[in-house]
């Protein structure tokens, strides 16, 4: 390929001392992913997958080695900025959903959009529109104890998105979840990488998922031992499940947002309301959520 | 994240921890009305000692005196002139001061003063009835109370009845010399001295060849006091004013208040604890939340500043609970004590405001509630700003 990687990783590696002895989570490890990629990382407990991936999000630094994100080396990145790395670039979903249980599904939409500086309205219609395309309209001022699995991990995968980000980690979101949730969940990740071209990392433990991926990362003792491209990566409605769920209707997937007139037009007529999502295709990270990320900073160097 | 959103969040988790919430802005109640109530009772008997001891009209005084025969030799008329001409200057009154004895009282020596009738305010004088002289050269006397006593006689009965006064003192050249004047006692001052004082018209004593006694200057108004009296001394005279005592008077009071609300301020020390226990608690209980908003974007600042705002607002809402409280039940107390005051004693013995509270002590206490409580709530916040999103997601 001669597109440039959105995550090169190199040589990466990282330590824990548990007491006096040495866990090594990670060893070496280098790998490329590109824009729009299905990525799913596959190993056996404690091989290193959630370590790699919250050290994508900048959650952690590494032992050695680099993570470089559209070129950008997370390393050199202050608190500040590798808070803005998650809010921007990274949309996070967890296998216990993380929802703040003191707020309601709307506030916790909406909330990577708080930090952003994004104003009360705004925030909330772009929330709103995430809801309906997780087909949560119903819920939205329920606190997430008021919902079942499936449904929180629904409204993790809105927050997610929330700010537009290139890429989404996914590290075990089907994990607590019963096998319907877990089908509506993997029809969203997917019908989210197939309809709006972000790129998809997840994280899971169940062989039934890695026919939706490009490319196959398999782990083994904090090491890639193997990664196995896809070429025929099947979505959802082509393995003829029952297509029984709201969210299973491919168009339901399109974004309709306040942001769709600040968007250049793109030849795939199709996508494009769902194409406003992806800063990364047309190189303009001028969005809604960038325009307002710039006035945060230049009221942060006020500080 | 803007400040309105941090406002949002914090108050929405005090709103959601309402007993919790209660109590921690209680603590502060307590602390901030304990030294308001204490504080403005300080400054309300500090105003109403100065109200009962000195009358407004003697802070207006200032009073050039002799230390030598020498200076008294300048007290004179002209300097009368003289000072009369300095701006903002109301009245300019000399007097004289002799001993006396009188005919029939062996052995009684009362002080005698000559002052210019119209001026008794100058002197803070005030008469059981309120008479003055009759005229600028009338033979009359007013005594005080120690004097009636000593004449043996009846604070009503001696009113109108004439004493042979022999005065000494008349002459600055000659010692010996004397004058023998009859006086009648037109009133009785209201007053408490242990001397025996009369006071007699400034100008039954004008054939005198007497140096004054003293000029007393006074000014239009208060304030105007310290300029004149840089003016008075600036031309070599030596001045007193009223405004020392008061200055001692203040100064005792400074003390007091000061140990009043330092008090208080062991009551808000607690508050402050109990405002630094809370948020350590909800720092506790809110570890994966904070968790979460580092994994989804939020900075360490915003998490710091979310507990920050909790902390502030608790200290806003106990600053200006506690005033209000501190301020009613002080409110409260003087009316309850007027009303006894008033039913037990004379209407003179009411003492009125008890309690005094300043503009600027409202505004300061309301803002230092703040502070105390922002400042207890600084190593909570900062913990939440440092906590590791990775340990906090694993609270689960
Ligand atoms: N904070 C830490 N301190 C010490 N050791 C750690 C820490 N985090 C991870 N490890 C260790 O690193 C190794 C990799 O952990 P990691 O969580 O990445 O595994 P995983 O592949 O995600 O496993 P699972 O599938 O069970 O989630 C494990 O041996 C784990 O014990
Ligand atoms: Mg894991």
């Amino acid at each position: 390929m001669a597109k440039a990687p959105v995550i090169k990783i190199n040589n990466l590696s990282k330590k824990f001392m548990l007491g006096d002895v040495e866990v090594q989570a990670l060893q070496s490890v280098s790998l490329e992913i590109y824009s729009g990629e299905f990525i799913v990382f596959f190993g056996v407990s404690g091989c290193g997958k959630s370590t790699l991936m919250s050290m994508i999000a900048g959650l952690q630094p590494p032992s050695t080695g680099s993570i470089l994100i559209r070129g950008e080396d997370l390393a050199k990145l202050n608190s500040n900025e590798l808070a803005q790395h998650r809010r921007t670039k990274i949309g996070m979903v967890f296998q216990a959903f993380n929802l703040i249980q003191t707020m309601n599904v709307i506030e916790n939409i909406s909330l990577p959009l708080a930090f952003a500086r994004i104003s009360k309205g705004r925030r909330i219609k772009r929330a709103e529109n995430l809801l309906e395309v997780v087909g949560m309209s119903k819920y939205k001022n329920r606190a997430p104890n008021q919902l079942s699995g499936g449904q929180q991990q629904r409204i993790a995968i809105a927050r997610s998105l929330v700010a537009n980000p290139w890429i989404i980690l996914a590290d075990e979101p089907t994990g607590n979840l019963d096998s319907k949730s877990a089908d509506d969940v993997m029809r969203l990740l997917v019908s989210l990488n197939r309809k709006s071209k972000r790129t998809v990392i997840l994280i899971t433990h169940n062989p039934d998922y890695l026919q939706f991926a490009d490319r196959v990362f398999y782990m083994q003792d904090g090491k890639v031992i193997k990664v196995e491209a896809n070429a025929h990566a099947v979505t959802f409605n082509e393995k003829g499940k029952s297509a029984t769920s709201s969210a299973s209707k491919e168009d339901d997937f399109v974004i309709d947002d306040d942001t769709k007139d600040e968007v250049p037009d793109k030849p795939n007529t199709e996508e494009t309301k769902a194409a406003s999502d992806i800063p990364e295709e047309n190189g303009n990270t001028e969005n809604t959520t960038g325009e307002s990320e710039n006035k945060e900073e230049e009221v942060e160097a006020k500080n | 994240m803007r400040i309105i959103d941090v406002l949002r969040i914090a108050v929405g988790n005090l709103m959601r921890n309402k007993l919790r919430t209660f109590l921690t802005v209680s603590g502060v109640v307590v602390g901030i009305s304990t030294i308001v109530f204490l504080v403005t009772l300080g400054f309300g008997l500090q105003n109403l000692v100065i109200r009962k001891t000195t009358n407004l009209e003697a802070l207006k005084v200032i009073t050039l005196n002799s230390k030598n025969k020498e200076e008294s030799k300048n007290l004179n008329s002209t300097l009368v002139q003289k000072l009369q001409d300095i701006p903002n200057v109301d009245v300019v009154t000399p007097s004289y001061y002799f001993s006396a004895s009188i005919d029939g009282y062996e052995g009684l020596a009362p002080a005698i003063y000559a002052i210019e009738s119209g001026h008794f305010e100058v002197y803070d004088l005030k008469t059981k009835n309120g008479k003055q002289f009759t005229n600028e050269t009338a033979k009359e006397i007013i005594v005080n109370k120690k004097l009636v006593d000593d004449l043996k006689e009846d604070q009503n009965q001696i009113i109108g009845k004439s004493f042979k006064f022999k005065i000494t003192g008349i002459s600055q050249d000659d010692s010996t010399k004397t004058m023998d004047v009859e006086l009648k006692v037109v009133d009785v001052l209201n007053d408490e001295s242990p001397g025996k004082i009369g006071y007699s018209p400034f100008k039954v004593f004008a054939d005198t060849n007497s140096n004054y006694y003293n000029i007393k200057v006074k000014v239009k108004n208060q304030e105007l006091l310290p300029e004149v009296k840089k003016i008075i001394e600036s031309m070599g005279f030596s001045t007193s004013v009223i405004k020392n005592q008061l200055g001692a008077i203040n100064l005792a009071f400074a003390i007091i208040n000061g140990l009043l609300g330092a008090f208080g301020m062991v009551a808000l020390f607690v508050a402050a604890i109990g405002i630094f226990n809370t948020m350590t608690i909800s720092l506790l209980e809110r570890t994966h939340e904070i968790g979460i908003m580092k994994a989804i974007g939020g900075r360490d600042k915003d998490c710091s500043r979310i507990f920050t705002a909790e902390a502030a607002t608790i200290g806003l809402m106990g600053g200006a609970f506690g005033m209000t409280c501190g301020w009613g039940i002080g409110r409260l107390l003087e009316v309850i004590i007027n009303f006894l005051a008033s039913k037990a004693g004379p209407a003179d013995q009411v003492p009125g405001h008890l309690f005094y509270t300043p503009p600027i002590f409202t505004i300061g206490v309301v803002v230092f509630a703040f502070l105390v409580s922002t400042f207890a709530g600084i190593w909570p916040a900062r913990r939440a700003s440092k906590l590791n999103p990775l340990e906090a997601l694993r609270y689960e």
